[in-house]
């Protein structure tokens, strides 16, 4: 699964990796595991990131062709 | 906060696994009690809705967990095999509990949470039920002994049967005929280890089963 999560917190004024853990209540490793798509987020936490960047989760994660 | 509180728990296993290596004359009451502080808080986790872990170190303490699970198993079996290598007989009792107990719990949560509790208390009690009837049919035939034997499994086989109809009073027949089993084998002549394996093979699914069935009444409330 593809995510652009790097690419939202460079438009929300460069947010850290941190700050955005520490918004939806996760730790910095799981945020670095996530954009890196080496661990998928449930539909919960997909909403929170969403939801911290005021979009939808449909534009920040998407299918691979082999997923 | 939760980096350095799982960061803490981790270096807190780390230094009883020194401890266990290093303390060899250790007290075992001493080892009981750290290993019980060490492994209660993954255990509690399971049970509480609020967690101190995020989701994705909760998939990794039970990853850990589940490949810990399976190379117990293995050294169990390697020290049963090298035990029958080197006596020429069948292991003792306390290994069988070693491989059985952790073998069936597994089995039983899995069971449980795969299908609806209901279902898996409804088919636990049909096949307990009808495992002690055929045995008592094979003993007995059809006759006075085998009515008296087989009686606590019909009621059984008939609590199954109408547990969603009647959930509180097939919950509390179910409940009943597991602490039964339970006090027959703690008044039983049976090793202490042949106990813990019968009481996990039958007493703790009948239990589970009816723990099952009761929760059901309150998921069925919520759900009017």
């Amino acid at each position: 699964m593809k995510n652009k999560i790097k690419y939202y917190r460079f438009l929300k004024d460069g947010m850290t990796q941190q700050e955005l853990a520490k918004q939806v209540g996760v730790v910095r490793q799981t945020i670095i595991a996530i954009e890196k798509g080496t661990f998928n987020p449930s539909v919960k936490l997909a909403l929170k990131i969403a939801s911290v960047f005021g979009t939808e989760v449909e534009k920040l994660f998407e299918l691979e062709e082999n997923d | 906060m939760k980096i350095s509180l799982s960061m803490l728990k981790s270096i807190w296993l780390f230094l009883i696994v020194i401890l266990i290596m290093a303390g060899r004359g250790l007290p075992v009451l001493v080892l009981v009690i750290f290993l019980i502080l060490a492994l209660a808080a993954p255990l509690i986790r399971e049970f509480r809705k609020r967690t101190d872990l995020d989701e994705r170190q909760i998939h990794i303490s039970r990853f850990s967990s589940h490949i810990a699970f399976y190379i117990y198993i293995a050294l169990v079996l390697l020290v049963m095999v090298n035990k029958f290598i080197a006596v020429g007989e069948n292991p003792s009792n306390e290994f069988y509990m070693l491989l059985l107990v952790p073998m069936v719990i597994k089995f039983f949560i899995s069971v449980f949470q795969n299908y609806e509790p209901i279902k898996a208390a409804r088919s636990i009690g049909f096949l307990f039920g009808g495992s002690w009837l055929l045995f008592v049919i094979l003993s007995h035939g059809i006759s006075i002994e085998f009515i008296i034997e087989a009686l606590p499994f019909l009621l059984l086989i008939a609590a199954a049967w109408l547990s969603c109809r009647y959930p509180r009073p097939s919950g509390i027949v179910y409940t009943v005929l597991g602490l039964a089993t339970v006090y027959f084998y703690i008044r039983s002549n049976f090793d202490f280890y042949v106990k813990l394996i019968m009481f996990t093979i039958l007493s703790l699914p009948l239990l589970l089963s009816g723990v099952a069935i009761f929760l059901s009444i309150n998921i069925r409330k919520g759900e009017l």
